[in-house]
């Protein structure tokens, strides 16, 4: 039984795969029209997956509260407000303006201000780095953060000075060159990867959903 | 006094006590700061599902029925979408979860072809295309420099670097064979130069999020401030 079902898993995704895979290369009609429907089949299932998500969360927190766990107090507030803008969104809609209320001056605000504090977190993370590690790759990361910093301050764009301009020179030679070389390794090294592990998906050496 | 009170200045009332509330994470991890962050999770969920719901599940699964009748189930599209999603619904409970497995391994195959498909045609062919062009002084922009020797010297940087990054992320065995031990000397000395590029692109990356994040906190000192002379402008 277990050979079975895993052969079927295995040709479903395997199948889907290529179809897909090819649907990016192939100009075949109906390559194209079958890709089209798993894709609309996957987008159908990743929302419904987006359902069980909250699901799941609710029966996380939920039994937290049940057994009155430590800080279940947070717990509860979660539960409410995700029951009170999932119902709200799902009777009149995410585009009504009591969803909108709550999306504008709770949802908004918080991620600003998380945004805000990032400022701190990154200002102590960069004084710990150097403090803590000082080798070639953390000089690097921190003349290179001073350079652009320094180079992009009000003060050295208004000014006129000789070294001032040379700031801003340097500046732009490093965020338009030297930064751009290494940005682009990585994008291709991340690339490289995200291709392998699709490769070994679509070949069947990783099986995610299942044995 | 009180026809000044709108719904609006109740939502900023809310805004800047959400603000207080995270911003007081500067003083270290406290409960106001977990309370507001459990507000923004249960939102946030709470909206990708009414999202998910208005934009997929509705349009695709649950208006055609409405409008059509039963009939719209006849459509080969849709009734395999209704039994894929049922199926994927038994992933909830343990015991039934091996039902799921089908419209997951779907899920998973069509993923890992966009992702794949994705990564090809977005990244690693505009990316290679890109480092080529940079050597041609016919498509060269002023972003490396002005003459040939400008130009050329950027390029060559431009190349090495993205070369040299690349090698560094090459996690292999020392080789054993002695004719390929001479390349490892070569290949350590170009995994540094490799670090010293990856350190310096980390490092303006940082410096953009840390000037980003210091405009957040300015807008939101601005938008606390503008808080507080509402509520003076009406007690």
């Amino acid at each position: 039984m277990k050979f079975g079902s895993y052969l079927i898993w295995l040709t479903v995704a395997v199948g889907a795969g290529i179809i897909v895979l090819l649907g990016y290369f192939v100009d075949v009609q109906m390559i194209l029209e079958a890709r089209e429907s798993l894709m609309h089949w996957a987008v159908i299932l990743a929302a419904t997956a987006v359902f069980m998500g909250l699901v799941n969360l609710m029966m996380v927190h939920w039994n937290r509260i049940s057994t009155q766990s430590k800080d279940w107090i947070f717990s509860a507030i979660l539960v409410v407000f995700m029951l009170e803008m999932l119902v709200l969104g799902l009777i009149f809609g995410p585009d009504h303006k009591l969803v909108l209320f709550f999306f504008t001056y709770v949802q908004l605000p918080v991620e600003i201000s998380l945004m805000a504090i990032l400022a701190v977190v990154l200002v102590v993370a960069g004084f710990q780095l150097i403090r803590r590690r000082r080798d070639l790759l953390s000089m690097a990361f921190m003349g290179s953060a001073l350079v652009v910093l320094v180079g992009t301050l009000p003060w050295v764009i208004g000014s006129e000075s000789e070294i001032v301009r040379m700031l801003g020179e340097l500046r732009a030679w490093l965020t338009q060159v030297w930064a751009v070389a290494g940005a682009r390794g990585i994008l291709l090294g991340v690339a490289l990867g995200a291709a392998a592990t699709g490769l070994r998906v679509i070949m069947g050496v990783d099986r995610p959903y299942g044995d | 006094m009180f026809d000044a009170i709108t719904l609006d200045f109740v939502g900023m009332i809310v805004a800047a006590l959400l603000t207080i509330m995270i911003l007081s994470y500067i003083l270290g991890d406290n409960k106001l700061f977990r309370g507001a962050t459990h507000v923004f999770i249960g939102v946030a969920a709470g909206y990708a599902g009414a999202v998910a719901w208005d934009s997929v599940i509705r349009p695709n699964l649950v208006s055609p029925i409405f409008s059509e009748g039963l009939g719209a189930l006849l459509d080969f599209e849709m009734i395999v979408a209704w039994i894929l999603v049922i199926m994927l619904l038994f992933k909830i409970m343990p015991v039934t979860a091996k039902v799921g497995s089908l419209p997951m391994a779907l899920l998973v195959g069509v993923g890992a072809a966009i992702v794949l498909g994705g990564a090809i045609t977005g990244t690693l062919i505009p990316q290679s295309r890109a480092a080529m062009h940079s050597l041609r002084m016919s498509e060269a922009t002023s972003d490396l420099g002005n003459s040939a020797f400008e130009h050329l010297t950027n390029a060559v940087i431009l190349i090495v670097g993205t070369l040299c990054t690349l090698i560094y992320f090459r996690f292999t065995t020392g080789a054993r064979d002695s004719k390929l031990q001479i390349i490892e000397r070569p290949m350590q000395i170009l995994r540094v130069i490799g670090r010293v590029f990856i350190g310096i692109t980390f490092g303006a990356m940082y410096a953009g999020a840390l000037m980003a994040a210091i405009i957040a906190l300015a807008e939101r000192a601005q938008f606390l401030g503008n808080v507080i002379s509402e509520i003076l402008g009406i007690f």
